[in-house]
């Protein structure tokens, strides 16, 4: 029932809407989301839909609104008992239960008069009777809804009550203060945590709890401050007051109960130890072992204001009835104040330690959760095989190797020694790796002549600059010689072969056209010579017919319109010559392509460098042209015709899309 | 975190921004602007809602401006004329008290020509067709005699169907109502109370018979809830109402109960 959850989230529960504001959204949701066309001709099954849809609708938007409200509140059963009683406390547990009661059963409600009548719309023979029906029912359920207007009004106070309660965890580690007003519970809070709670010289200023949290042995730890307790009866005790009870019956936390020594609050010690002893009867339980009522609470008596009164000032007799009252509820006492900050820590170390104490212990107690711890526990207990010791071994070359500390002074020693941080800079010139290890304190020029030195870097400068020496020797020697400009060698043999290369393909260019090399260029030539045979062919016929045209139009010319004419057939005599010089053209080249082509598969025929860049070139193209027509991917993007006119001109016809 | 009244300790220890009553009178100032905007721009059903609200607000205000108005009006001083009375005069007081007189006389003549007084003393006459819708029965239906009753009826505890051949009205059970809104006119209260038959139904008398339940029907009403008292100190039980709304467009009947 309890404890699954620990903390709960009641800022999340949005805000409830008026009833007003609620109707509004109900119907104009409706409005929003059905038809809202309807004309008194239609069939009157459709219009009963229409409007029976309306009334559904709005009982479905009606009752989700409803759920949500009913759900986003939590239900005091299946809460935390400390937080179920709390809310009983602020907020009344009947009146909190009716309200939400009066909405759920408003969806009942809903629900019944949407099935009446959509069950009376079944009936009606007119637009206007269902119309009517319709708004009956929406005027029936809004009514509805305006009368939840109290409960909707107690439940939003209690949503924005709720969200400044303090999220208290139920299961974590937690320390209580409590005591008398006035007694430096608040102050105590602020000095440990960040809480900031509000701290004024008068009784009760902490109106509700308050939560702070602290850190001890590395874990967080929550400290709850409570309002201030008078000695009276439960039942007489104010809602301000319940809150603190509530919070020390149902936490399983570390009462530290707060004793103002100096009396400075109002109270007498006595008193304040008569109060102790009442809430104690609060944390009573059996022992299920020895059928004793022991306190189930660690509790710490913390004696507060001691730089007013000091311990030793205090009378004999209330010394004897704190100590007396210490050990009979097993309560440690612990002495501080906080307006000087002593004894702070001394309280919530005491204060954690005992609780944790108390939780390990209550956790052994249980035996499945301490069956359940260890059994994930295993502790290995090896035994000594012999009595002969083995320690660590270190070898000796390993021991040379470890600096010794005082061997070398630290950087930050040299700094402190050589006038400290700001004047003293580290000494990167101690670690330069340099030919020689006198340049190390050179001064290098960062900038010269207005330029950065080390844009002009270069790795290979040393060599660079070696070479360019030789060179310079080479040609100072050279000129001592006088030695006259002769072509070597090797520039003889170049300008031989590319001779040697021209000549060769004046021959080859010949011989292409007049007869091909071999049988694979024959082919080609059969080929391309018929289809050139074939345009021939083609283009006489079709001068002839344009002459045979032009024939016809001349005898119906007159003569003064002849140079017309002339100049006509001019013209397409012309463009076949055009033509014909292109195709033949293209011809020579495809022919030329092809055998280069060839010729590049044989590498004997590729005799010299010359010859070698030219077939590159020519390849390149050719592979280019190819690849223009093969590898056509989406990226080499055609502008195409988007909208064919004739695809989108005119009107349609009756034709069928496809046919058009 | 946030917790208890965070914000009101927060302006009790630093209290407000300087400009703060500035600012809030500012903000006051602006709302107007506010609503003139949302006069202007909103549509739809926002814009109906608003316009209800703002019409709502409207009235208040002049209802509150008109209280506070001081009036114009010239109010007679009536003159005490002890003695005789000018002969001028004397007809108006005579003229005012034969009205009177014509009034009661009215009333006297009322009370004997009715039993009742009922609220309502006419109704729309309604025709057949509205009344009634014609089922077409028969294998080829070709026969149509038979009538489904369109308004709501009531149908008495012990009623059984007639076989189907002989039911010449049909009284669906989808319209048949067994309770009415009764407004006691005297205590200004309504009760929801059991309906024992009907009385008459000023269409006419067939529906009567079959009880159809119209406006200004005459229905018979369990009151052995309100406690009323003969004369004679006898409970009573049955009482009659007049139906004041049209059930079936309202889904429901309202009545009022004829004391």
């Amino acid at each position: 029932m309890s404890g699954t959850i620990s903390r709960y989230n009641f800022k999340a529960i949005a805000p409830i809407p008026d009833s007003s504001k609620l109707i509004d959204v109900v119907l104009s949701k409706t409005n929003r989301k059905t038809p809202t066309e309807i004309r008194a001709n239609f069939k009157i099954t459709r219009i009963r839909r229409f409007y029976m849809r309306k009334v559904k609708y709005t009982q479905t938007t009606c009752n989700e609104k409803l759920q949500s409200i009913v759900d986003s509140f939590p239900n005091l059963d299946d809460i935390h008992p400390f937080y179920a009683d709390l809310m009983n406390v602020l907020y009344d547990r009947d009146h909190y239960k009716l309200a939400l009661g009066h909405v759920n059963k408003a969806k009942a409600i809903v629900d019944r008069i949407s099935n009446d009548y959509v069950k009376l719309m079944k009936y009606a023979d007119s637009l206007y009777r269902c119309k009517m029906l319709k708004r009956a029912a929406l005027g029936r359920m809004a009514t509805l809804l305006k009368k939840l207007k109290p409960s909707l009004g107690y439940l939003e106070e209690v949503r924005k009550h709720l969200a400044r309660l303090p999220s208290i965890n139920t299961n974590t580690r937690t320390l209580l203060i409590t005591g008398y007003p006035n007694v430096g519970k608040s102050s105590f809070l602020n000095n440990l945590t960040k809480a900031d709670v509000d701290v004024q010289s008068y009784p009760f200023t902490t109106q509700s709890l308050f939560v702070g949290h602290t850190e001890y042995k590395y874990t967080d730890w929550q400290i709850i401050d409570t309002p201030g307790l008078l000695d009276r009866p439960i039942s007489e005790r104010n809602t301000i007051e319940m809150q603190a009870i509530t919070a020390l019956a149902h936490l399983n936390a570390c009462i530290l109960y707060f004793i103002d020594i100096s009396e400075h609050c109002g109270y007498t010690i006595s008193d304040q130890i008569k109060l102790f002893k009442n809430i104690r009867k609060l944390f009573y339980t059996v022992d299920p072992d020895t059928q004793e009522t022991v306190v189930s609470k660690p509790i710490v008596l913390v004696l507060s204001k001691i730089d007013v009164t000091g311990w030793e000032e205090v009378s004999q007799e209330n010394k004897d009835l704190i100590t007396e009252t210490a050990e009979e509820s097993k309560a440690f006492v612990v002495k501080m104040s906080n307006t000087e900050k002593i004894g702070l820590d001394e309280v919530k170390q005491t204060a954690c330690d005992i609780l944790l104490d108390h939780r390990l212990t209550q956790k052994a107690k249980n035996p499945k959760k301490a069956e359940s711890i260890l059994n994930r526990v295993y502790v290995a207990t090896p035994k000594r095989k012999d009595k002969v010791e083995r320690p660590a071994h270190v070898p000796k070359t390993v021991l040379d190797q470890v600096p010794r500390p005082n061997d070398k002074k630290t950087v930050l020693e040299m700094q402190v020694e050589n006038g400290g941080a700001g004047v003293w800079s580290f000494p990167y010139q101690e670690h330069f790796l340099l030919e020689d290890d006198d340049w190390k304190y050179d001064n290098a020029p960062t900038f010269m002549g207005g330029h950065n030195v080390a844009d002009f870097y270069d790795p290979d400068i040393e060599e660079k600059l070696n070479e360019l020496e030789k060179e310079e020797e080479y040609l100072t020697k050279l000129e001592a010689a006088e030695v006259p400009d002769m072509p070597s060698e090797m520039e003889q043999m170049m300008v031989e072969e590319y001779e040697k290369v021209k000549k060769k393909i004046g021959y080859i260019k010949h011989t292409k056209i007049t007869q091909p090399a071999d049988v694979t260029g024959l082919k080609l030539r059969e080929k391309v010579g018929d289809k050139a045979d074939e345009i021939l062919e083609r283009n006489k016929q079709n001068r002839k017919s344009l002459f045979e045209i032009m024939g016809v139009s001349k005898k119906r010319r007159k003569t003064g319109e002849e140079m017309e004419v002339d100049q006509g057939d001019d013209m397409a005599m012309q463009v076949d010559k055009n033509d014909m010089s292109l195709r033949m053209k293209m011809r020579d080249r495809k022919i030329k392509f092809a055998i280069s082509r060839m010729e590049g598969a044989d590498p004997k025929k590729l005799s010299t460098k010359v010859q070698n860049k030219s077939m590159e070139r020519v390849r390149h193209k050719i592979e280019k042209k190819l690849k223009k027509v093969e590898n056509v991917t989406f990226a080499d993007r055609m502008q195409t015709t988007k909208m064919p006119k004739h695809l989108y001109s005119g009107k349609r016809g009756n034709g069928k899309t496809d046919r058009r | 975190m946030p917790q208890g009244d965070y914000i009101e300790l927060h302006t009790k220890r630093n209290g407000r921004r300087l400009d703060h009553e500035e600012r809030s009178r500012k903000r006051e100032a602006r709302s107007k602007h506010l609503i003139a905007k949302n006069a202007k721009y909103l549509r739809g059903v926002k814009a109906k809602i608003f316009a209800k609200e703002r019409y709502k607000e409207k009235v208040e205000m002049r209802k509150m401006i008109k209280a506070h108005e001081e009036k114009d009006a010239t109010v007679k001083d009536k003159q005490k004329t002890d003695g005789a009375i000018p002969a001028y005069l004397m007809d108006r007081d005579e003229v005012n008290r034969t009205k009177v007189l014509s009034n009661m006389i009215k009333q006297k003549r009322k009370e004997k020509a009715g039993k009742w007084q009922l609220p309502l003393e006419k109704v729309k006459p309604m025709s057949e067709a509205e009344m009634f819708k014609v089922v077409k029965t028969g294998k080829r239906k070709r026969k149509a005699y038979k009538r489904m009753i369109n308004k709501v009826t009531f149908v008495g505890d012990n009623f059984t169907r007639k076989p189907p051949k002989f039911e010449r009205f049909i009284r669906p059970t989808g319209l048949r109502f067994k309770k009415a809104h009764v407004t006691h006119p005297e205590l200004k209260t309504t009760f929801c109370l059991e309906i024992i038959g009907v009385k008459k139904n000023p269409q006419s008398a067939l529906y009567s018979t079959l009880g159809v339940i119209t406006k200004g029907t005459l229905i018979e009403v369990n009151v052995s809830e309100l406690g009323l008292v003969t004369q004679t100190g006898k409970i009573v039980w049955g009482k009659y109402a007049q139906v004041t709304n049209n059930p079936e467009m309202d889904g429901c009947i309202n009545a009022v109960l004829l004391v």
